[in-house]
């Protein structure tokens, strides 16, 4: 039944966007993350500003014995139910088009352990969890880690302190850490941000702080940053790993500087993730 | 346990000795005398039927005597030496009329020694002579680890065995078996020696390898049975395949947070598991240590689990495992996992933006006199022409001027050639005053006060004058390297970026310059890749900088992170050779107010050894040898 109704809903993209110019969101996940593998596949081949937010994996059978690509063992998400898909989609189109498309794809997956929400801000999209497979095995509410409310000072901050004060404060508060794992280091040291924050969610002092650096930057000419996070749960260390990329131009001319390597392209065991779109 | 001290030994002993209050010898003249008939055909035996041997008895034990074939109704005696005594000959009875004589019961305390008896039956000797031991106690064992105590050992330990029993010179063999009635491995009766003078036998040899198991050992001492030895010959404990995971733990700051690590592939042997955290100036001895415990409850015997607490100093920290079991305790540092402390807040902020101090180049001002100037320093020469007009052709005038310490610019035109042409006479010399240049649109424009004179006198201005000019563009840029950080990014080499000024000598103080990457291969990532940690792309290099008077910026931060850098040498250079990331910096410097334009290419590339590390920026190399210090 799910099938069917997603087909029906590809089908009114392939008929909306029959005429404009399209690539093809082609897209077969592989690994316990299926939305993680879609943020990165819209970031890298339609350079989408998306955020992605990882669940605690709580239940014990949700983990599989595997091993790092350096060969420790570890335990890694099991396979969720995959994301398949295969469908048109215009360059550049607006934001109101991309929440349904995506709304719509989650919607479809209701039987898979960690249901999202997607959510619009500026050309940002966030990919937000709302529930997640229990202890005991069944479905229940989650509330995403970056929506936990926090208040920061009013003061001048660097850009990457203000993201560590940010992610400190939320990790206390859900008594679980979130550390840095790759950022832009000479950008975080030099990008300064006036930041006052009062019971706010988190999530929404990181899209200001990061919309907040690129003033300076048009006003010498310039392109704005579009910067984003990849947050995701380390189920050996049981800690978030908390990673920020910089996203071309939607209509960036260079379609072959893909925002993440080579290598993010396959998973651990070197297995291909996804096919490359059709352009 | 089938001791024979568990047969009800009261019974036995008032059965073949009822007046037990009678001194031994007594006890045993009265139980040894029996009538022999003398036989040709008649035979004696003794056989001890606790242990159903012939040559060794326990107090306690209910032995048999027995004449049989012998004369019906007959007497029988006997010859009694004790410890190699003769005691006499002594009567016992008679044979019954089958021709068979018997006399058994319970051994009694007090007997202990070395008994020979010869039966006569009628006065005939009865063949053979019966001789045995009497011993107060069944064999004693132990075992004994003689390398460290105890009584569990591991291969290559020394193993003594050691028996106590009261048969000298008597045969000893023993029995063992590995991992019981399950095991495959075991054998009975096999032979050791004999027991010396003292009754003892000892035993002391290496445990060899493939021997692991729980093990069962009897000795027997002439057929009777000591206490059963058990114990584990257990594999030593060691660092194969102990590992610690998450391998990388990211970066965070100083405020004390604490991490959870697992360690796998822990042997079953091990007792205890300790977590090693040592910063990157440490050496493993210096190493704290916290203990953890078995993941989930022990269901995972090979897995343990357990926090640390992130230490205050900056830079990368190691963390290892150290595990206690048989062979002692050993810090398994081949596998450890990493993370760094970071002190963002205080890195070195970035210098501001400057003034502009330069006028090299071709100006114009507001009366569009063309300006061609260089700079030499802080001095400044050239020409300007102003342009032609109803007067006809301007001279030129020879310009000198300087920088000011707060960059403002005097300028002088002066001593015009020809002389002879118009206007020559009533604009000589032309002062420029205050002048400024503007930041707002890459140094391109300035204001200023200019006034003229004629013979001394002053007949223009002051009046306000603009200059404008076109960008310079550097012809090139040297990078110089200025250390490592000291805010926790200790693997990040400082580069400072020194902008080749051209023939005109122009400066680039107050402009701005940009970074971006090109060609960027991450190798050490692609060799191990993780999703937890993504490469260094093309977009990682998005910074800008502003040029300082000198013509230099700085910072530019290039280099793994320590706990990345650590990780690489660990997991991705697997003990040899070296991986690297490069890849081309691409230098543009501000010319417009929106635009900017390419001017040098830094190849640029992070090298990581297994000890030492290496950073290039265009010219310069920063090295970092040893890394970690330890």
């Amino acid at each position: 039944m799910k099938a069917i109704t997603f087909s029906l809903f590809l089908g009114f993209y392939v008929i909306t966007c029959s005429t404009l110019s399209a690539q093809r969101l082609q897209l077969m996940t592989h690994t316990g993350r299926p939305v993680r593998e879609l943020c990165d596949a819209l970031q890298r081949d339609f350079r989408w500003r998306v955020s992605f937010e990882d669940v605690p994996i709580m239940n014990n059978d949700d983990l599989v014995d595997s091993h790092a690509p350096n060969g420790i063992p570890w335990k890694e998400a099991k396979k969720d139910i995959p994301i398949n898909i295969n469908i048109p989609v215009r360059e550049k189109i607006a934001q109101t088009e991309k929440l349904g498309l995506i709304q719509g794809l989650f919607d479809s997956r209701k039987a898979a352990r960690v249901q999202f929400r997607v959510d619009g801000d500026g050309d940002q999209l966030h990919f937000i969890p709302v529930a997640v497979k229990g202890p005991t095995g069944e479905s229940e509410p989650f509330d995403a880690m970056l929506n936990t409310r926090i208040s920061i000072v009013r003061g001048s901050y660097r850009l990457g302190v203000l993201v560590q004060e940010v992610l400190s404060k939320v990790s206390q508060a859900r008594a679980t850490s979130i550390v840095l794992a790759t950022v832009p280091t000479n950008l975080f040291a030099q990008a300064t941000v006036t930041e006052e924050a009062i019971d706010e969610p988190a999530r929404d002092i990181l899209v200001r702080a990061f919309g907040e650096i690129n003033g300076p930057r048009l006003m010498i000419g310039l392109d704005a940053l579009r910067l984003t996070w990849i947050m995701n749960w380390e189920p050996n260390g049981h800690f978030f790993f908390f990673n920020v990329v910089v996203i071309d131009e939607e209509d960036s001319s260079d379609p072959t500087n893909p925002v993440t390597g080579e290598n993010s392209k396959r998973n651990g065991n070197g297995q291909q993730l996804w096919s490359e779109p059709a352009r | 346990m089938n001791h024979p001290s568990e047969t009800p030994r009261s019974q036995i002993i008032s059965r073949y000795c009822p007046s037990c209050s009678v001194v031994w010898v007594l006890r045993l003249v009265l139980s040894l005398f029996w009538a022999v008939q003398a036989a040709s055909a008649a035979t004696a035996s003794f056989i001890d039927q606790t242990w159903n041997e012939s040559g060794y008895v326990v107090v306690g034990d209910t032995v048999l005597h027995q004449i049989t074939g012998a004369a019906v109704n007959k007497p029988v005696t006997y010859d009694w030496t004790y410890n190699g005594v003769f005691q006499g000959n002594f009567s016992a009875g008679t044979t019954n009329g089958s021709g068979t004589f018997s006399l058994g019961g319970g051994i009694a305390g007090g007997l202990e020694g070395f008994w020979i008896i010869k039966w006569y039956v009628n006065g005939v000797a009865v063949s053979p002579t019966i001789s045995f031991q009497i011993a107060a106690s069944v064999p004693s064992a132990t075992e004994q680890n003689v390398t460290r105590g105890g009584t569990n050992i591991i291969n290559g330990e020394t193993i003594k065995y050691t028996v106590s029993s009261g048969f000298k010179t008597a045969p000893v063999t023993y029995d063992w078996s590995v991992n019981g009635a399950s095991g495959t491995q075991g054998q009975t009766g096999v032979a050791a020696g004999t027991t010396d003078a003292n009754g003892a036998y000892i035993f002391q040899g290496v445990v060899q390898a493939g021997l692991e198991g729980n093990w069962t050992v009897r000795y027997y001492v002439g057929g009777v049975p000591s206490n059963q030895l058990a114990f584990q010959v257990q594999l030593p404990v060691s660092c194969t395949g102990v590992q610690v995971s998450p391998s990388w733990m990211g970066n965070v700051t100083t405020v004390s947070t604490f991490k959870t690590v697992q360690v796998t592939g822990v042997p079953n042997s091990v007792s205890s598991v300790k977590l090693l955290g040592w910063n990157e100036t440490q050496n493993i001895a210096q190493a704290t240590n916290t203990t953890i415990s078995l993941n989930t409850a022990g269901t995972v015997r090979s897995t343990w689990q357990g926090t640390i607490a992130t230490g205050t100093s900056l830079g990368s920290y190691g963390v290892a495992a150290q595990v206690t079991g048989p062979g002692g305790t050993f810090s398994c540092t081949t596998k450890p996992g990493y993370y760094g402390v970071v002190d963002d807040a205080n890195l070195p902020p970035p210098p501001g933006l400057t003034s502009c101090n330069s006028l090299a180049g071709t100006w114009i001002d507001d009366t569009n006199t063309t300006f061609t100037l260089t700079q030499s320093g802080g001095n400044i020469t050239g020409s300007a022409t102003p342009a032609n007009n109803a007067c006809g052709t301007h001279p030129t005038y020879s310009v000198t001027g300087t920088v000011a310490q707060n960059n403002q610019i005097s300028l002088t035109a002066s001593n015009p050639n020809p002389a002879t042409l118009c206007a020559i006479n009533y604009h000589n010399p032309v002062q420029v005053t205050a002048l400024t240049i503007s930041t707002a649109n890459a140094c391109t424009n300035g204001s200023g006060t200019a006034s003229s004179y004629y013979n001394g006198v002053l007949v223009f201005g002051p009046s306000p004058t603009t200059f404008t000019s076109t960008a310079i563009v550097p012809t090139g840029e040297q990078s110089q390297a200025m250390g490592w950080d000291t805010n926790g990014y200790s693997t990040q080499q400082r580069f400072k970026g020194v902008l080749t000024s051209p023939a005109n000598g122009a400066k680039f103080g107050g402009r701005i310059v940009k970074e971006a990457g090109q060609s960027f291969s991450d190798g050490c990532n692609n060799m191990t890749g993780t999703q937890y940690l993504t490469p260094v792309t093309n977009n990682t290099l998005n910074s800008t900088w502003n040029v300082q008077l000198d013509n230099s910026y700085q910072d530019d931060m290039i280099g793994y992170s320590p706990s990345v850098t650590r990780y690489y040498q660990t997991y991705a250079l697997n003990g040899a050779g070296s991986c690297s990331l490069t890849g081309n910096q691409l230098m543009s410097i501000r010319v417009g107010a929106i635009t900017y334009s390419q001017y040098a290419t830094n190849s640029v590339s992070v090298t990581v050894n297994p000890s030492s590390l290496s950073v290039t920026r265009g010219n310069a190399t920063g090295t970092k040898n040893p890394y970690p210090v330890q």
